[in-house]
């Protein structure tokens, strides 16, 4: 099931984590009452819920974690979902909140609605690695990622995530990436491939044969840029700085495909044969 | 050495005949898709509401959202027997006292009305916040009497920011459980305690759009012309619902204190609520007001598990119809295997109730009534004597 690892890539130490639930929402341009989403977790959305589960509060310094790269693998991409929320209906327009604006709602109804997208039926595979130096970082990671300090959620706390989080660590986690179960039922992405996106090239992969086909695209160059590299998460000081993105398309035919129970077995028989869980996990 | 107890899991499996329980901009049924087929969804907003509701009225406290507090300081105020026009120069000078900015409610004909202070950030705080900033203005009477009348957002107050923040940072069992936020007064946010999931169908749905036509009784007696009085359509959907949410312990100690007697009560309520509650969307159209099939919670020392996933896949009725019975085995099949791949060490207790015959082994002991899992549950978590959780 598992062939052996190819020569040429560079094992990074890593840990391998699963983002799936009903509903995510990795926030990209929200402003005010307009909520979007990014088609895959963000690195700040990331790195938010690696913070969160250190414990550590808004405005701590995030450098160690920045350091750390993130490689998606798009189990399941998903489908847009926009959601209509409304908050102080019944009264009219003067009595009601102020915007952020400052300004009054125009109309005569004074309902504000707020548009909150949604990512619905997606699942992501993710592998969050680093260099030699980060080893320690990591294995704090995993016992808080399996521990958390605040419970976690995909992007709103709304989104609780389904089933296991943290997989386990690995040595070469970029490896495990490419073969861990996919969490989908269909066939079709045999023909048109899973999709990889990273902050680093991607031509680090170590490929299984005949997964790359000739003339795609090998994600040794970056294919835009996004802008949600955070550089604070201060209430009053967030922000954030624009990266490079890395795409790439594999085709992973001996990879095991499912969902619900069946992909969660498969997922458990692999973890166990393959994986390091966190220390303290089997009390 | 025992193993703190940390979060506590509520999962639900709730069959809703025929109704509209929260509706979408254009009146439909809010969907999701999930596992490849469109599910009905009941928002994790919609659904806190009814909780919130619900657990209001069990531990007997309220909170009040409102821009409006400074009208209602000034309304105590006059039932103390204040003159009214100090009463809501008082009233006034409190909504005008904290960090929060202001300005004034407008008559018809859009002239600001004096003393008529609208926050422009709702505040939210326990009832008897009312009554303690009353009590502010009455200990500064003598200085309220001598001010002059709140005109402009530029106005100052006469009386003690410090004062009036501290009650605007009170909170009650409510504030405790759900959060509050309100940027504008220092340290007055309070992350909740509780988070809850969107509810969705463990199966494939479908909206029903029903048809109707109402009759005008005039025509009918007379029956002088045809045609109804009024027609429309209205969009519905039945189904088995999957709720899931969870309470943070550490959060609750974090908000309350190591109160535990005061935990033990605040969640026993909000479990209950999260039980009994229904969106009372179109209520009246439906009465859909059923009971859960099956509630199962855990007390775990990790970390919170959804079950969502053991729908990813979409249970299909057998022969007879009917997705409760499929659901439930469903869910205890999941339990299980995650439980496995996550250690089974973690859980500090399990247990179910429900209408099903069957024993869901997967998902601990069965109990007898909702009431005794919520016990057992606590009893796990927080100690059967409380004195000795601490």
């Amino acid at each position: 099931m598992t062939p052996a690892t190819p020569s040429k890539t560079v094992p990074e130490p890593g840990l391998l984590l699963r983002l799936a639930g009903p509903l995510q929402s990795w926030g990209e341009h929200s402003h005010f009452n307009e909520r979007d989403t990014a088609a895959c977790p963000t690195r700040s959305g990331v790195i938010g819920l690696l913070a969160a589960a250190l414990g550590r509060r808004r405005g701590t310094p995030l450098e160690d974690l920045a350091r750390l790269s993130l490689t998606v693998r798009v189990d399941r991409p998903g489908v847009l979902l926009r959601d209509l929320h409304t908050v102080g209906g019944g009264l009219p327009s003067k009595a009601t909140v102020t915007t952020a604006e400052g300004k009054k709602r125009s109309g005569d109804t004074g309902t504000l609605l707020t548009h909150r997208a949604y990512l619905a039926d997606a699942a992501f595979t993710l592998a969050l690695t680093g260099g030699p130096d980060d080893k320690d970082l990591l294995v704090r990671l995993a016992a808080a990622l399996d521990s958390p300090r605040w419970p976690l959620f995909l992007g709103r706390r709304s989104c609780p995530p389904e089933g296991p989080l943290l997989l386990g660590t690995a040595e070469h986690a970029l490896h495990h990436l490419v073969h861990l179960p996919l969490a989908t039922d269909q066939k079709g992405s045999m023909d048109t491939g899973v999709g990889f996106l990273s902050d680093r090239p991607l031509d680090r992969l170590p490929v299984p044969e005949g997964a790359a086909n000739e003339g795609e695209e090998n994600g040794k160059h970056p294919s835009g840029k996004v802008n949600d590299e955070p550089v604070s998460f201060h209430p009053r000081h967030r922000s954030y700085r624009t990266r490079a993105l890395y795409r790439r398309t594999l085709h992973l035919p001996d990879v095991h495909r499912a969902l619900g129970i069946d992909h969660l077995e498969a997922l458990g028989a692999y973890a166990c044969e393959h994986l390091n869980r966190p220390e303290g996990s089997r009390r | 050495m025992s193993v703190p107890a940390r979060f506590i899991d509520i999962h639900i499996l709730q069959s809703v005949p025929y109704a509209n329980l929260n509706r979408d901009d254009t009146n439909s049924v809010k969907t999701v898709q999930y596992g490849n087929v469109l599910r009905t969804r009941v928002s994790s907003q919609c659904w806190k509401r009814a909780v919130r509701d619900r657990f209001e009225e069990l531990i007997g406290q309220a909170a009040l959202r409102t821009r409006r507090i400074g009208e209602r300081t000034a309304h105590e105020l006059g039932e103390r027997g204040w003159p009214q026009h100090l009463a809501q120069r008082s009233g006034a000078h409190i909504a005008a006292a904290s960090s929060i900015k202001f300005e004034l409610a407008k008559d018809d004909a859009k002239q600001p009305v004096p003393n008529k202070v609208l926050t422009n950030a709702m505040v939210y705080v326990p009832q008897a916040a009312v009554a303690e900033l009353a009590d502010i203005a009455e200990q500064h009477r003598e200085k309220l009497e001598a001010a002059k009348d709140i005109k402009k957002p530029a106005d100052k107050s006469v009386l003690p920011k410090d004062a009036v923040e501290a009650v605007l940072r009170s909170r009650n069992g409510v504030i405790n459980l759900f959060g509050r936020m309100l940027a504008e007064v220092d340290d007055a946010g309070v992350d909740g305690a509780v988070q809850v999931a969107h509810a969705l169908t463990t199966h494939k749905t479908d909206i029903e759009l029903d048809y109707f036509s109402a009759v005008d009784d005039i025509t009918n007696a007379w029956n002088d012309a045809t045609g109804s009085g009024h027609m429309g359509h209205a969009e519905y959907s039945a189904g088995t619902f999957y709720r899931y949410a969870t309470v943070d312990l550490r959060d609750l100690a974090a908000n309350i204190g190591d109160e535990p007697t005061a935990a033990r009560e605040l969640i026993t309520s909000c479990l209950a609520s999260f039980i009994e509650s229904l969106p009372q969307a179109k209520k009246n159209s439906t009465a859909p007001h059923t009971i859960p099939d099956l509630v199962h919670i855990s007390v775990r020392t990790d970390r919170p598990l959804s079950f969502a996933a053991a729908f990813e896949k979409p249970v299909r009725a057998n022969a007879d119809g009917g997705f409760t019975e499929i659901s439930c085995t469903q869910l205890a099949t999941y339990a299980e295997a995650a439980n496995k791949l996550l250690g089974s060490g973690r859980i500090l207790t399990s247990g179910w109730a429900g209408l099903a015959t069957k024993d869901l082994t997967g998902l601990g002991k069965r109990r007898e009534s909702f009431e005794d899992l919520v016990t057992s549950a606590l009893d796990a978590a927080l100690g059967q004597d409380s004195n000795e959780a601490a």
